[in-house]
Protein backbone atom coordinates (compact mmCIF):
# COMPACT_ATOMS: atom_id res chain seq x y z
CA UNK A 1 0.00 0.00 0.00
CA UNK A 2 1.38 3.48 -1.20
CA UNK A 3 2.30 5.72 1.68
CA UNK A 4 -0.37 8.67 2.35
CA UNK A 5 1.08 11.84 2.61
CA UNK A 6 -0.26 13.46 5.63
CA UNK A 7 -0.91 16.94 7.25
CA UNK A 8 1.55 19.42 6.69
CA UNK A 9 3.18 17.31 3.88
CA UNK A 10 0.16 17.33 1.91
CA UNK A 11 0.20 21.02 2.22
CA UNK A 12 3.57 20.69 1.39
CA UNK A 13 3.00 18.34 -1.89
CA UNK A 14 -0.26 19.70 -2.91
CA UNK A 15 -0.20 23.83 -2.76
CA UNK A 16 -0.27 25.76 -5.74
CA UNK A 17 0.42 29.69 -5.85
CA UNK A 18 -0.47 30.97 -9.28
CA UNK A 19 0.47 34.98 -10.38
CA UNK A 20 -0.79 36.54 -12.97
CA UNK A 21 -0.06 33.91 -15.97
CA UNK A 22 2.66 32.17 -13.81
CA UNK A 23 2.41 28.77 -11.45
CA UNK A 24 4.92 29.74 -8.85
CA UNK A 25 4.62 26.60 -7.09
CA UNK A 26 7.65 25.51 -6.14
CA UNK A 27 8.85 22.46 -4.52
CA UNK A 28 10.11 23.87 -1.50
CA UNK A 29 7.42 25.27 0.60
CA UNK A 30 6.96 25.53 4.13
CA UNK A 31 3.43 26.72 6.12
CA UNK A 32 3.11 28.00 9.62
CA UNK A 33 1.05 30.16 11.49
CA UNK A 34 2.56 33.50 12.50
CA UNK A 35 1.15 37.11 13.71
CA UNK A 36 3.85 39.15 11.36
CA UNK A 37 3.58 37.42 8.05
CA UNK A 38 5.62 39.51 6.18
CA UNK A 39 9.41 38.38 6.52
CA UNK A 40 12.10 39.21 4.14
CA UNK A 41 15.52 37.96 4.19
CA UNK A 42 18.31 41.45 3.88
CA UNK A 43 20.52 39.68 0.70
CA UNK A 44 19.49 42.12 -2.12
CA UNK A 45 20.60 45.10 -3.26
CA UNK A 46 19.25 48.15 -4.98
CA UNK A 47 20.81 51.14 -6.86
CA UNK A 48 19.36 54.31 -8.17
CA UNK A 49 18.09 53.15 -11.57
CA UNK A 50 18.20 49.10 -11.71
CA UNK A 51 16.69 46.83 -9.08
CA UNK A 52 19.17 44.20 -9.27
CA UNK A 53 18.04 40.97 -7.41
CA UNK A 54 20.75 38.58 -5.49
CA UNK A 55 18.89 34.82 -5.22
CA UNK A 56 17.43 34.53 -2.13
CA UNK A 57 14.73 33.01 -0.46
CA UNK A 58 11.40 34.99 0.37
CA UNK A 59 8.46 34.56 2.20
CA UNK A 60 4.92 36.61 2.07
CA UNK A 61 2.52 36.35 4.65
CA UNK A 62 -1.29 35.73 3.66
CA UNK A 63 -3.50 35.95 7.13
CA UNK A 64 -1.27 34.25 9.21
CA UNK A 65 0.37 31.76 6.91
CA UNK A 66 4.08 32.24 5.23
CA UNK A 67 4.60 30.52 2.00
CA UNK A 68 7.70 31.00 -0.26
CA UNK A 69 7.45 32.01 -3.71
CA UNK A 70 11.02 31.06 -4.57
CA UNK A 71 13.59 29.41 -2.53
CA UNK A 72 17.53 29.28 -2.92
CA UNK A 73 18.25 27.07 -5.29
CA UNK A 74 18.30 27.33 -9.17
CA UNK A 75 14.34 27.19 -10.82
CA UNK A 76 12.57 26.79 -13.54
CA UNK A 77 10.10 29.74 -12.98
CA UNK A 78 8.36 31.32 -15.99
CA UNK A 79 9.63 35.06 -16.46
CA UNK A 80 8.24 37.67 -14.85
CA UNK A 81 8.56 41.11 -17.08
CA UNK A 82 7.60 44.55 -16.75
CA UNK A 83 8.22 47.54 -18.70
CA UNK A 84 10.38 49.68 -16.36
CA UNK A 85 8.03 52.41 -15.17
CA UNK A 86 5.19 50.91 -15.47
CA UNK A 87 2.52 50.04 -12.52
CA UNK A 88 0.98 46.13 -12.82
CA UNK A 89 -1.78 44.87 -11.61
CA UNK A 90 -2.69 41.13 -11.50
CA UNK A 91 -4.35 38.03 -9.35
CA UNK A 92 -3.02 36.14 -7.19
CA UNK A 93 -4.41 32.58 -6.37
CA UNK A 94 -3.64 30.26 -3.57
CA UNK A 95 -4.57 26.71 -4.10
CA UNK A 96 -4.64 24.62 -1.38
CA UNK A 97 -5.19 20.66 -2.62
CA UNK A 98 -4.85 18.94 0.70
CA UNK A 99 -4.38 15.35 -0.51
CA UNK A 100 -4.10 16.28 -4.24
CA UNK A 101 -3.73 18.60 -7.12
CA UNK A 102 -5.94 21.69 -6.26
CA UNK A 103 -9.55 21.02 -7.51
CA UNK A 104 -13.08 21.53 -7.33
CA UNK A 105 -13.91 22.28 -4.04
CA UNK A 106 -10.66 22.88 -2.63
CA UNK A 107 -10.12 26.10 -0.92
CA UNK A 108 -8.32 29.35 -2.87
CA UNK A 109 -7.23 32.59 -1.44
CA UNK A 110 -7.89 35.53 -4.43
CA UNK A 111 -5.91 38.14 -4.14
CA UNK A 112 -5.39 40.80 -6.68
CA UNK A 113 -2.48 42.25 -6.03
CA UNK A 114 -1.78 46.02 -7.12
CA UNK A 115 2.01 46.23 -7.96
CA UNK A 116 5.44 44.65 -9.03
CA UNK A 117 8.54 45.60 -8.24
CA UNK A 118 8.87 48.33 -10.80
CA UNK A 119 11.21 47.92 -13.66
CA UNK A 120 12.42 44.47 -12.99
CA UNK A 121 13.23 41.58 -14.48
CA UNK A 122 13.14 38.20 -13.16
CA UNK A 123 14.80 35.51 -14.38
CA UNK A 124 14.67 31.53 -13.51
CA UNK A 125 15.59 31.21 -10.25
CA UNK A 126 15.62 34.35 -9.25
CA UNK A 127 12.75 36.20 -8.21
CA UNK A 128 11.38 38.65 -5.64
CA UNK A 129 7.52 39.78 -5.66
CA UNK A 130 6.32 42.71 -4.08
CA UNK A 131 2.13 42.67 -3.76
CA UNK A 132 -0.35 45.02 -1.63
CA UNK A 133 -2.15 42.13 0.45
CA UNK A 134 -5.43 42.38 2.53
CA UNK A 135 -6.19 44.67 4.69
CA UNK A 136 -6.55 43.70 8.62
CA UNK A 137 -10.07 43.30 8.15
CA UNK A 138 -9.43 40.53 5.55
CA UNK A 139 -11.10 42.17 2.62
CA UNK A 140 -9.51 44.50 -0.38
CA UNK A 141 -11.65 47.33 -0.92
CA UNK A 142 -14.21 47.29 -4.07
CA UNK A 143 -13.12 43.31 -4.25
CA UNK A 144 -14.29 41.40 -1.15
CA UNK A 145 -13.61 38.42 1.38
CA UNK A 146 -10.27 36.10 -0.18
CA UNK A 147 -11.53 32.85 1.37
CA UNK A 148 -12.58 31.00 -2.03
CA UNK A 149 -12.60 27.67 -3.73
CA UNK A 150 -10.91 26.30 -6.88
CA UNK A 151 -13.39 26.11 -9.67
CA UNK A 152 -10.74 25.00 -12.28
CA UNK A 153 -7.41 23.23 -11.09
CA UNK A 154 -4.60 23.69 -13.50
CA UNK A 155 -5.17 21.99 -16.36
CA UNK A 156 -5.19 21.85 -20.33
CA UNK A 157 -8.31 22.46 -21.73
CA UNK A 158 -9.35 21.29 -25.23
CA UNK A 159 -12.75 21.05 -25.11
CA UNK A 160 -16.18 22.49 -24.38
CA UNK A 161 -16.93 21.66 -21.36
CA UNK A 162 -19.55 22.24 -18.37
CA UNK A 163 -17.16 21.69 -15.41
CA UNK A 164 -17.43 20.64 -12.12
CA UNK A 165 -19.76 22.34 -9.96
CA UNK A 166 -19.17 23.72 -6.28
CA UNK A 167 -21.76 23.49 -3.67
CA UNK A 168 -21.63 26.26 -1.22
CA UNK A 169 -24.84 25.18 0.86
CA UNK A 170 -26.50 28.31 0.65
CA UNK A 171 -27.31 31.55 -1.96
CA UNK A 172 -25.41 34.95 -1.18
CA UNK A 173 -26.07 38.46 -1.86
CA UNK A 174 -23.05 40.54 -1.72
CA UNK A 175 -21.27 40.05 -5.11
CA UNK A 176 -18.17 37.81 -6.10
CA UNK A 177 -14.84 38.10 -7.72
CA UNK A 178 -12.78 35.12 -9.74
CA UNK A 179 -9.45 35.25 -11.44
CA UNK A 180 -8.48 33.55 -14.80
CA UNK A 181 -4.86 32.41 -15.06
CA UNK A 182 -3.99 31.50 -18.29
CA UNK A 183 -0.23 30.07 -18.60
CA UNK A 184 -0.26 28.89 -21.88
CA UNK A 185 -1.90 28.67 -24.96
CA UNK A 186 -1.90 27.19 -28.59
CA UNK A 187 -3.97 28.84 -30.25
CA UNK A 188 -6.52 28.20 -28.16
CA UNK A 189 -9.93 30.40 -28.68
CA UNK A 190 -12.39 29.84 -25.74
CA UNK A 191 -15.14 31.47 -23.88
CA UNK A 192 -14.99 31.48 -20.23
CA UNK A 193 -17.81 31.63 -17.99
CA UNK A 194 -18.73 31.59 -14.47
CA UNK A 195 -22.12 29.93 -14.29
CA UNK A 196 -24.35 29.21 -10.92
CA UNK A 197 -27.55 27.51 -10.11
CA UNK A 198 -30.41 26.44 -7.24
CA UNK A 199 -30.62 22.91 -8.25
CA UNK A 200 -27.25 22.23 -9.89
CA UNK A 201 -29.19 21.45 -13.07
CA UNK A 202 -30.09 24.61 -14.13
CA UNK A 203 -27.74 27.62 -14.61
CA UNK A 204 -27.42 31.17 -15.40
CA UNK A 205 -24.28 33.65 -16.79
CA UNK A 206 -23.05 34.84 -14.08
CA UNK A 207 -20.07 36.55 -15.22
CA UNK A 208 -17.87 36.23 -18.71
CA UNK A 209 -13.90 36.74 -18.70
CA UNK A 210 -12.46 39.17 -21.58
CA UNK A 211 -9.83 36.72 -21.65
CA UNK A 212 -10.48 34.12 -24.29
CA UNK A 213 -7.05 31.79 -23.65
CA UNK A 214 -5.58 32.76 -26.87
CA UNK A 215 -2.41 34.12 -24.48
CA UNK A 216 -0.96 33.95 -21.44
CA UNK A 217 -2.64 36.68 -18.95
CA UNK A 218 -4.26 36.69 -15.60
CA UNK A 219 -7.80 38.37 -15.28
CA UNK A 220 -9.65 39.41 -12.37
CA UNK A 221 -13.68 39.30 -13.00
CA UNK A 222 -16.15 40.77 -10.38
CA UNK A 223 -19.57 41.28 -9.90
CA UNK A 224 -22.40 42.31 -7.75
CA UNK A 225 -25.73 40.87 -6.80
CA UNK A 226 -26.80 37.35 -5.82
CA UNK A 227 -24.18 34.35 -6.24
CA UNK A 228 -26.95 31.28 -6.35
CA UNK A 229 -25.42 28.54 -4.32
CA UNK A 230 -23.81 26.46 -7.11
CA UNK A 231 -21.00 27.60 -9.18
CA UNK A 232 -18.55 26.38 -12.06
CA UNK A 233 -17.19 27.18 -14.51
CA UNK A 234 -18.16 26.87 -18.25
CA UNK A 235 -16.08 26.59 -20.93
CA UNK A 236 -17.07 26.57 -24.63
CA UNK A 237 -13.57 26.10 -27.15
CA UNK A 238 -13.26 27.23 -30.84
CA UNK A 239 -10.24 26.48 -31.40
CA UNK A 240 -6.96 25.06 -30.15
CA UNK A 241 -5.99 24.54 -26.18
CA UNK A 242 -4.59 26.45 -23.40
CA UNK A 243 -3.65 25.99 -19.84
CA UNK A 244 -5.73 27.59 -17.18
CA UNK A 245 -6.30 27.54 -13.50
CA UNK A 246 -10.06 29.79 -11.96
CA UNK A 247 -10.57 30.47 -8.50
CA UNK A 248 -13.28 31.73 -7.44
CA UNK A 249 -15.23 33.83 -3.83
CA UNK A 250 -18.14 35.36 -2.68
CA UNK A 251 -17.92 38.32 -1.04
CA UNK B 1 -47.59 34.01 -18.10
CA UNK B 2 -46.24 31.36 -20.37
CA UNK B 3 -43.44 33.01 -21.84
CA UNK B 4 -40.40 34.75 -20.76
CA UNK B 5 -37.73 36.93 -22.31
CA UNK B 6 -33.92 35.39 -21.61
CA UNK B 7 -32.23 38.42 -19.77
CA UNK B 8 -28.93 36.58 -19.28
CA UNK B 9 -27.81 33.74 -20.92
CA UNK B 10 -29.02 30.21 -19.03
CA UNK B 11 -28.79 26.19 -20.08
CA UNK B 12 -30.93 23.32 -18.80
CA UNK B 13 -27.95 20.65 -18.27
CA UNK B 14 -30.59 17.82 -18.34
CA UNK B 15 -31.84 18.74 -21.99
CA UNK B 16 -28.60 20.45 -22.79
CA UNK B 17 -30.33 23.37 -24.40
CA UNK B 18 -29.01 26.90 -24.11
CA UNK B 19 -30.70 30.20 -24.26
CA UNK B 20 -28.57 33.42 -25.19
CA UNK B 21 -30.11 36.73 -24.47
CA UNK B 22 -32.84 37.54 -26.84
CA UNK B 23 -34.54 34.27 -26.47
CA UNK B 24 -37.49 32.94 -25.12
CA UNK B 25 -38.18 30.56 -22.25
CA UNK B 26 -41.57 28.72 -22.10
CA UNK B 27 -42.79 28.01 -19.21
CA UNK B 28 -41.81 24.15 -18.58
CA UNK B 29 -38.47 24.64 -20.02
CA UNK B 30 -37.14 25.10 -16.79
CA UNK B 31 -38.76 24.06 -13.40
CA UNK B 32 -40.85 26.59 -11.46
CA UNK B 33 -38.57 27.31 -8.72
CA UNK B 34 -36.03 28.13 -11.40
CA UNK B 35 -37.86 30.43 -13.65
CA UNK B 36 -39.15 32.05 -10.09
CA UNK B 37 -35.45 32.27 -8.60
CA UNK B 38 -34.06 34.13 -12.20
CA UNK B 39 -37.16 36.50 -12.30
CA UNK B 40 -36.62 37.63 -8.89
CA UNK B 41 -32.69 37.65 -8.46
CA UNK B 42 -30.58 40.40 -9.02
CA UNK B 43 -30.14 40.60 -11.82
CA UNK B 44 -32.84 38.67 -13.39
CA UNK B 45 -32.07 36.23 -15.59
CA UNK B 46 -35.27 36.21 -17.12
CA UNK B 47 -38.54 38.78 -17.94
CA UNK B 48 -41.54 38.21 -18.02
CA UNK B 49 -43.62 37.94 -21.39
CA UNK B 50 -47.20 39.02 -21.42
CA UNK B 51 -48.88 36.84 -23.43
CA UNK B 52 -50.32 38.69 -26.41
CA UNK B 53 -46.49 39.67 -26.95
CA UNK B 54 -45.82 36.14 -27.76
CA UNK B 55 -43.81 35.95 -30.89
CA UNK B 56 -45.81 35.19 -34.29
CA UNK B 57 -48.60 36.29 -33.00
CA UNK B 58 -50.45 38.42 -35.46
CA UNK B 59 -52.73 41.15 -34.92
CA UNK B 60 -55.67 41.57 -36.66
CA UNK B 61 -55.95 44.99 -38.08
Amino acid sequence: MAAVASGKDKQLRYTRLWVDSADLSGDSRTFSNAENTLEETPDWGWDASAKSFLRGRRTVGLRGYQAFLNDDTARAFAELKMTAGSEHTGVLSLALGGGGEPAVPDPAILLPFTQLMDGASFADGIGVLQIDFISDAGQISGVGKPLGVVLQGKATVNSTSNGSSHDNGASTADGWHAHLHVFSSASGNFSFVIEHSTDDSAFSTLGTFTADGSAATSELLTGTGTVNRYTRLAITRTAGSAVIAVTFARN
Amino acid sequence: MTQYAVLIGCVNDKTGKRYAPGDVVLKGDFPVRVIKNWLEIDPPVLAPLPDDDLPGTDEEE
